[in-house]
């Protein structure tokens, strides 16, 4: 079965395993990152790993790339003029106010399956997508259902699991790190782009600076797991629901105008009682670019803008930022 | 104005405006000294070189008039728009109600007069969080918050999608400050797949007609928007007549770049030639008028090219450039270190080109629109430059890199790329910053070396 | 006739003056950079011509060229450091194909055209982790000379991975790799092998060979060996790296000297 790896939350894993490929949403090693110099320089440390990651053979037989970013936009057509596997851009509206938004993503969706045949895959009956929809809806309520009880370093491995396609969510103790929630630690929110393997250090750095992630609003975390499905519906029309959990309910800063991400965080950061928010991005990415100062607004809430270069030599600033930040917090 | 032509100071050119006013020659309402500009905050001005000639002064003041004019339309009851992003298609609907101005709020980043205004703007738009990551465009948000330059629209319409994400982001925080944007979807253009309805697009590219078909219905919603604005409707008729008019400004263009780019010795300096070209996609915020700078600029063209008079000397290397600077001092600089322009895609070659007239109007634009060069693939667009620098007889490419646009970081690799490979011209990349002072040096190297390259292989 | 081709570069001045009917070069000389750069390169060339018993009338034409040159106002012409160090590099080893110049401040790979003429150009100015300035970091933090780098790398048995793009930080990795008790003559190898891999980047798909190294920092031993490991192709060290910008600058020198001559 090929394998197809994909980072954007717009691409439903259910789709292609429908199609009857292994979907994996991988988070991009940053050792196989090329170098940021020319001609890759301004490209962010992500979209080189990814673009690295698929080149370096690791068993991808192909990728989906999505137009939420201009960075991963630029990468697919680098990628498909480099002579790697095959790639398919998957052009996601960014608007989402009209019908005709929703119907520009399910043509997509549409190009996408005709890919994927291409790929050795086969075009799903309505009752197999259906099937396949319900399935990993049943996966997703299963893992939702374990994130309450886990921290957020345990919740971003679990879900970084259920990306992989690595079947029913670990029990707790099996995931590393977070839990017991230590005494008197400062809650804070961690917002923003995408994590690379290895980032989930972040959790374990604002834990040792006397703090705790309390909400996770990256784009590797729970806010851009779909909504669940409607399972009345689902047969009927399972390529509308699919297109409602996906694009009809994530929030994310592409998103033009990103009214919902600002919603979602509103609530959540209610919810969670966070006392700061934490902005995570890597440098050149412009799409988080002018964030911190608008959550600042928005909340009132101090907010620490930390923007990341992806490799080691920027562990020892991001941890010294991270520390100054739970600091100022206490 | 002189028989030799030559580029000016701003004081000279000045002084050459006192004496045609002195003179009682006609001159535009809005013409005058480029020093009342100065006393504005336009310091950037003092240091520019200018052509010498009629037309030049009118270009200059024409552009540097444009706030007054959208101050003066907003007074006298027209309803001013704001397009962002995508260049050249909103304002050919807009400007076919005759109550509607449009104009481009992101077209500030580049005209002199922020690029030395005490840093106002860029300061301004670091306190909303839009720090120097982001491009130039950033000064936008500093002008709708300071309110000192264009009048706030009464309509913001936004293109999103395939395009820039610095460019996006700003405009998002624009509309984080209370100003709603009608947004508005623009696929990224791709190939058309196997036995999928295509369509070829004005200036060549090709896309699937589903994509022209997206393109078209979004532009159905900005015309709804235009037309409830307006207040008067803004049917195919109007759109038609509104295409034709546009059409002459294209055309006008096109004589003038085909005559200044080809013509030897050069005839237009680089500098003014950016300038006329950015005319395109709004007209300057008047459609009658840019005609007639055009018609102006066009005749002292022909004049000179008749009388085989040049404003620089024979010989000069033959450059195509690929992407409008942010430092217009950098346009003077390509003629001091020996070189002219031949050829340009200033980002928006798509707006240089004749809009069909022989189709449905909405159809029309739609499929100018997705030809804009930015919405699809850098090798479409490295394609397309080839293609014109092959025609225009370029003896090398300059793509400027614009700090902070997303888009750059791997195009000009693809674009250099594609050049070596299909023509086998030197390819240079600069960066050139909105004040490029302190990069002088370097800029001046590349560029003189880029032009030593190209005489020894003349020699060839 | 006699020219002088004198390359004003960041960190040393460098003049030779050639003997444009043989090609032969009278004499050559370096001197350390300083404020008054015209001053400085007035100073050596009399220097010069005094050691080559010349007067300063013999001198047909002079061209300046690096990143003084405009400030050397006595000079005929200036000519960019691009299209001299390719003749000088060329007059030394007549089939280069590929240049690397790697100075103080910048780095650059110029392809040749068969007739030795520069074909295509890029430059790293911008950023001195391509550049000497990143080795005089490195030398400055492990408080050796300039000149020991060259034999510390040589002892290198497993390079320190450097990988930061900008060598302010990539300082602040230096310093964390000497906390944690790695081998300087391994944190030189790495810097070496860090500024190869931005010198090759600039090249993209492939240098054709000859590939000729020079500049002041092809006298660092190691470098040379660096690039080739990156690049995968035979790099050979230009003879008297440091001078070939004023060579190539004495050789246009005189080309420009016989085509006046021809023109009158």
């Amino acid at each position: 079965m090929k394998t197809v790896i994909y980072s954007s939350p717009f691409v439903p894993a259910e789709w292609l395993a429908a199609h009857g490929v292994r979907p994996q949403r991988i988070r991009p090693d940053p050792a196989a990152a090329l170098p940021s110099t020319s001609p890759l320089t301004g490209v962010c440390p992500y979209a080189r790993a990814f673009i690295g990651e698929l080149l370096a053979a690791r068993g991808a037989d192909a990728a989906v790339l999505a137009t939420t970013c201009d960075q991963m936009r630029r990468s697919a057509e680098w990628l498909a003029a480099s002579g790697g596997p095959p790639v398919f851009l998957l052009n996601v509206p960014a608007t989402w106010q009209t019908p005709a938004s929703a119907r520009m993503y399910r043509d997509e969706l549409q190009r996408l399956g005709r890919f994927l045949v291409g790929l050795g895959g086969k075009t799903p009956s309505r009752e197999h997508l259906a099937k396949m929809i319900a399935t990993y809806d049943a996966r997703r309520a299963a893992l939702r259902g374990t994130l309450g009880d886990l921290s957020a370093r345990q919740a971003s491995d679990a879900i970084a699991r259920y990306d992989l396609g690595k079947g029913e969510p670990a029990a707790p103790e099996l995931l590393r790190g977070g839990s017991p929630e230590p005494p008197r630690s400062t809650p804070v929110a961690l917002v923003g782009g995408p994590l690379m393997r290895g980032d989930e250090r972040v959790f374990d750095l604002v834990e040792q600076s006397g703090g705790r992630v309390v909400l996770d609003g990256t784009e590797s975390g729970p806010r851009t797991l779909p909504a669940p499905v409607d399972r009345r519906r689902l047969p009927d029309n399972p390529l509308l629901e699919l297109m409602d959990a996906y694009f009809g309910a994530i929030p994310d800063a592409f998103r033009r105008p990103d009214t919902a991400l600002y919603q979602w965080l509103g609530r959540e950061l209610a919810a969670s009682a966070a006392r700061g928010i934490i902005v995570w991005r890597y440098v050149w990415c412009d799409m988080w670019a002018a964030s911190a100062t608008r959550l600042r607004e928005a909340t009132g809430l101090p907010v620490l803008d930390l923007d990341v270069s992806g490799d080691e030599s920027g562990l020892a600033r991001t941890a010294g930022r991270i520390q100054a930040f739970m600091e100022v917090l206490r | 104005m002189s028989d030799s032509p030559k580029r000016l100071t701003m004081e000279e050119l000045d002084r050459l405006c006192r004496r045609r006013q002195a003179a009682g020659l006609p001159m535009a309402a809005y013409a005058g000294p480029l020093a009342r500009h100065v006393e504005d905050g336009d310091r950037r001005l003092l240091k520019l070189q200018y052509d010498d000639s009629a037309a030049a002064l009118r270009l200059w003041n024409f552009l540097l008039t444009e706030e007054d004019r959208l101050h003066a339309a907003r007074a006298a009851g027209k309803k001013i728009v704001g397009t962002m992003k995508d260049l050249g298609t909103v304002p050919v609907m807009a400007y076919a109600a005759p109550n509607l101005v449009a104009f481009y709020p992101d077209g500030a980043w580049w005209t002199p007069c922020v690029m030395e205004l005490s840093e106002g703007l860029f300061a301004l738009a670091q306190s909303l969080g839009l720090g120097d990551a982001l491009c130039p465009v950033r000064a936008m948000a500093g002008a709708f918050v300071n309110r000192a330059h264009f009048p706030i629209p009464d309509l913001l319409t936004c293109s999103v999608g395939a395009t820039c994400d610095d460019f996006s982001a700003v405009a998002q925080r624009l509309e984080s400050l209370g100003y709603p944007i009608l947004w508005w979807e623009m696929p990224s253009r791709r190939q058309p797949d196997p036995g999928e309805p295509a369509v070829t697009l004005p200036g060549g590219f090709c896309a699937p007609e589903s994509q022209v078909a997206v393109v078209r219905s979004e532009l159905e919603r900005v015309r709804v928007a235009l037309a409830d604005l307006a207040g008067l409707p803004l049917g195919d008729e109007e759109l038609a007549a509104g295409i034709r008019e546009a059409n002459r400004v294209r055309a006008l263009l096109g004589d003038l770049r085909r005559m200044a780019y080809t013509a030897e010795p050069c005839p237009m300096p680089a500098l003014e030639m950016l300038i006329a070209e950015m005319l395109a996609i709004h007209f300057c915020s008047d459609r009658a008028e840019s005609v007639a700078v055009l018609t102006e600029m066009l005749d002292e063209v022909r004049s000179r090219v008749d009388r085989r008079a040049g404003v620089l000397a024979e010989g000069a290397a033959r450059l195509f450039w690929v992407n409008p600077v942010a430092d217009l001092r950098v346009m003077n600089l390509l003629e001091d270190c020996g070189a002219r322009l031949c050829g340009t895609e200033f980002l928006f070659c798509h707006a240089l080109d004749t809009i069909p007239e022989d189709l449905p109007p909405m159809e029309a634009l739609a499929r100018m629109a997705l030809a804009d060069p930015m919405v699809g693939p850098s090798a479409d667009r490295a394609a397309r430059i080839v293609r014109d620098a092959r025609a225009l007889g370029a003896e090398a490419v300059v793509v400027s890199r614009i700090p902070g646009a997303s888009h750059c970081a791997m195009e000009g690799g693809v674009i250099g790329r594609i050049v070596r490979q299909q023509i086998g011209l030197p390819v240079v990349e600069l960066e050139v910053p909105p004040v490029a002072d302190p990069l002088w040096p370097t800029l001046k190297t590349r560029l003189e070396a880029l032009v030593e390259t190209v005489l020894e292989r003349r020699l060839r | 006739m006699i020219c002088a081709g004198i390359d004003g570069g960041s960190r040393a001045i460098k003049i030779v003056l050639m003997e444009c009917g043989t090609c032969k070069v009278l004499a050559s000389g370096v001197r350390d950079q300083g404020v008054h750069h015209e001053r400085l390169a007035k100073e050596l060339l009399a220097e010069l011509l005094k050691k080559a018993k010349l007067s300063r009338r013999k001198l047909a034409r002079t061209v300046a060229t690096g990143y003084t040159r405009n400030a050397i106002t006595f000079a005929d012409t200036t000519i960019t450091e691009i299209t001299c160090h390719a003749a000088g590099v060329r007059y030394a080893v007549p089939d280069a194909a590929t240049v690397i110049e790697i100075g103080g401040q910048d780095s650059k790979l110029l392809r040749l055209s068969p007739d030795g003429s520069v074909h295509d150009f890029a430059m790293n100015d911008r950023c001195a982790a391509g550049t000497g300035r990143f080795l005089e970091v490195v030398a400055s933090r492990l408080g050796v000379g300039f000149e020991r780098l060259g034999a510390l790398a040589h002892a290198a048995k497993s390079p320190a991975p450097i990988s930061s793009m900008c060598v302010v930080f990539a300082e602040t990795e230096i310093i964390g790799l000497l906390a944690s008790d790695a081998k300087p003559a391994d944190i030189v190898a790495g810097v070496q092998a860090s500024i190869a891999s931005r010198v090759a980047a600039m090249i993209g798909r492939g240098a054709r060979p000859p590939v000729i190294f020079t500049g002041g920092v092809a006298l660092i031993p190691g470098m040379a060996d660096a690039l080739h490991r990156v690049l995968k192709v035979p790099v050979r060290i230009a003879p008297k790296p440091q001078m070939t910008g004023a060579l190539g600058a004495a050789i246009l020198a005189c080309r420009q000297a016989a085509a006046d001559r021809v023109a009158m």
